[in-house]
């Protein structure tokens, strides 16, 4: 009853739960919140108490003393750490309402990977209403992502989505607001990091942390052997000497480093594509396959892809936001027509 | 200046050529055909000539628009963007929703939250006060012709006043109901005049009620100090007292009488004059007793 009452102070709202970052969509509002998934705690006489969320948290990612931990709550786009996602959701949400004076009990749609399991997406929902929402409904993440790229589901023609996020790539194809057949694998944007890492470690014998190493994706990485050539200065510790050393890392050597979990997304794509439906496959050789999420900012990935399958590849606009974004609008769908053909449960 | 400044860029409008005008020119430059350049984007001949006329109908959601023309005009080195500007210009469509970069949070102190929850509240209980009144308007046309009712009623009271008769039966009436004892005889002059009956509705039901009940007389002669209490047939409490050697009580009312005697031996009881035996309790001396059951 409570609840309901601060219901009316609430917005609805569309969060993509994602390993690397976490998104929130208002309805009327667009988007609002756009943080990395990060929760800071510190230890003290053995009571845990939040240091820092999000942005601020993830500066401290591998620079915290012994009493706080940052940790990522989120692995493999699902709940690594139940308590902790539930106090990072419940920030989120309070912060998106800052302005309220009631404590906000909004209606909330969770995008969740396609190939979660049940105990999987029960804890997302548990963890969400523990944070104070309301209703709790679950979207499949490509399903969002085509939304969101302004796909139009709601024909009967096939569309392929490749949603490729920090810790899996989901590729759906997509028909009359239904998924028609969904891969997950978990290749992602964090699966890139590690491989400039060990890449680093290997060749110039200097360790990188994370945060570098995404900087170094994001910077100079490229998914396709004709891309321009880029450098990047980048400071490590030697093994060796063990001391800071500081080296100049190519795009070429990035893209050999990438090689396996790139071939491990291609595999994906080429798989789902022969399990497609005949009628639907032909639609997709029209129209073209779709990439959202962070990995679809990775240079030229439509390049590698559109070689490989032979197809047109585009990359959706502002990709980071799609699924955020479509699960607002499947919000409003949902609302207008009354169908829960977009929920899974 | 100013005004030449915009006549040129009035002029630019008009000489900038089409988007399929740009790309068709660029392709041509480039000696490309329309079916090599879809090969090289892996899209069909028909989408490019498509693009080449402007004829965004055939394709199947804006996205591919305009991923198909970034694509197309990055192979043939046409500037990407201002293209792209061009077409949001002349064929315009939903933007994607502009991130809103809200300032940091303030957190709320409890007490203030609590004032929230005190205002929604005060808005809660004023609202259903509203519906309440409301409601009651929404009921006032059903509730007038009893308001109607009563005022006849209190008109025709106001009649028969003046009527000496009638006011001389009125007082005895209202008397009856405080008073079963005294209220036999007057009721008789009030049969006798029904329409006054009538009118005074209420104070003759009462008043008939107790006629119904027969009248009955006890009396108690004591021979020693004895608690007695009487109730009558409607559970009125006719006489509680202690009484003292020598005292008689005389007491009418409606039977059956209910009886309590503190020390029973001590008392004498007559029913309409018969004399009514008292079955003590040998313990304690005490009696209970109800007397004339039908």
């Amino acid at each position: 009853m409570l609840k309901r009452l601060r219901g009316l102070f609430s917005n609805d709202l569309s969060i993509d739960l994602g390993t690397a970052n976490t998104l929130i969509y208002v309805r009327g509002e667009g988007i609002v919140l756009d943080e990395p998934s990060v929760v800071a705690i510190r230890m003290h006489n053995g009571h845990k108490t939040i240091e820092a969320v999000g942005t601020d948290a993830k500066r401290m990612l591998g620079r915290t003393p012994g009493n706080i931990t940052a940790i990522r709550p989120l692995k493999d786009g699902v709940i690594a750490d139940f308590q902790v996602t539930e106090k990072m959701l419940q920030h989120f949400i309070s912060k998106v309402h800052q302005n309220s004076m009631v404590r906000p009990s909004p209606r909330v749609l969770i995008c969740v990977p396609c190939k979660s399991t049940q105990v999987e997406r029960r804890a997302i929902r548990e963890s969400a209403l523990s944070a104070g929402a309301r209703e709790v409904r679950l979207i499949e993440e490509p399903m969002a992502a085509a939304i969101g790229a302004g796909l139009s589901v709601e024909e009967a023609m096939g569309s392929m989505v490749v949603d490729i996020g920090g810790g899996t790539t989901e590729i759906a194809i997509i028909s009359l607001n239904g998924v028609v057949y969904s891969d997950s694998v978990r290749i992602g944007g964090d699966r890139f990091d590690e491989a400039i890492v060990s890449h680093v470690r290997r060749t110039y014998g200097s360790l990188i942390g994370d945060a570098t190493a995404e900087r170094i994706k994001q910077e100079i990485a490229c998914a396709h052997k004709d891309s321009e050539l880029r450098e990047i200065d980048v400071r490590g510790r030697n093994l060796a000497e063990g001391v800071p050393r500081s080296f100049t890392l190519n795009s070429d050597e990035v893209l050999e480093a990438l090689q396996e979990p790139l071939a491990g997304i291609v595999q994906a794509v080429k798989r789902a594509l022969e399990q497609s439906p005949p009628e639907l496959a032909a639609d997709i050789a029209e129209t073209g396959i779709v990439l959202t999420g962070g990995g679809a900012l990775l240079r030229d990935i439509d390049k590698l892809i559109s070689d490989e399958t032979g197809l047109p590849v585009i990359v959706a606009e502002d990709p980071l936001t799609c699924v955020a974004r479509g699960g607002g609008k499947a919000l409003e769908i949902i609302d207008k027509h009354n169908i829960d053909l977009l929920s899974t449960e | 200046m100013e005004v030449n400044q915009e006549v040129s860029g009035m002029i630019d409008e008009l000489v900038r050529e089409s988007i399929g005008e740009q790309l068709r020119k660029a392709r041509e430059k480039k000696g490309l055909s329309t079916s090599a350049a879809a090969d090289s984007l892996r899209i069909m001949a028909y989408q490019i000539e498509a693009l080449e006329q402007e004829n965004f109908s055939c394709f199947k959601a804006d996205v591919f628009i305009r991923s198909y023309l970034r694509n197309y005009a990055q192979l043939l080195g046409v500037d990407t963007q201002a293209l792209l500007a061009q077409y949001q210009q002349e064929h315009f469509v939903e933007r994607a929703a502009p991130i809103i970069n809200r300032p940091k949070p303030v957190h709320l102190p409890c007490k203030k939250r609590y004032l929230g929850i005190v205002a929604v509240l005060v808005v809660i209980v004023g609202l259903w006060l509203d519906n309440r009144e409301q409601a009651a308007s929404d009921n006032a046309p059903a509730a007038t012709p009893l308001a109607e009712i009563e005022d006849a009623g209190l008109n025709a009271n106001a009649q028969v006043q003046p009527n000496e008769a009638s006011d001389a039966a009125l007082a005895p009436v209202n008397s009856a109901a405080e008073n079963p004892v005294v209220a036999v005889e007057p009721l008789l002059t009030a049969e006798a005049e029904p329409a006054i009956a009538a009118e005074l509705d209420v104070d003759s039901i009462i008043a008939e009620a107790v006629s119904v009940l027969p009248e009955h007389q006890l009396e108690l002669n004591f021979s020693a100090e004895c608690w007695v209490e009487i109730k009558d047939a409607e559970g009125k409490t006719l006489v509680a007292d202690l009484k003292r050697k020598g005292d008689q009580v005389l007491v009418e009312g409606a039977a059956p009488f209910n009886i309590i005697l503190g020390y029973a031996p001590a008392v004498a009881l007559r029913y309409n004059g018969e004399a009514v035996e008292i079955n003590t309790n040998t313990r304690t001396q005490a009696a209970r007793l109800v007397v004339g059951r039908s």
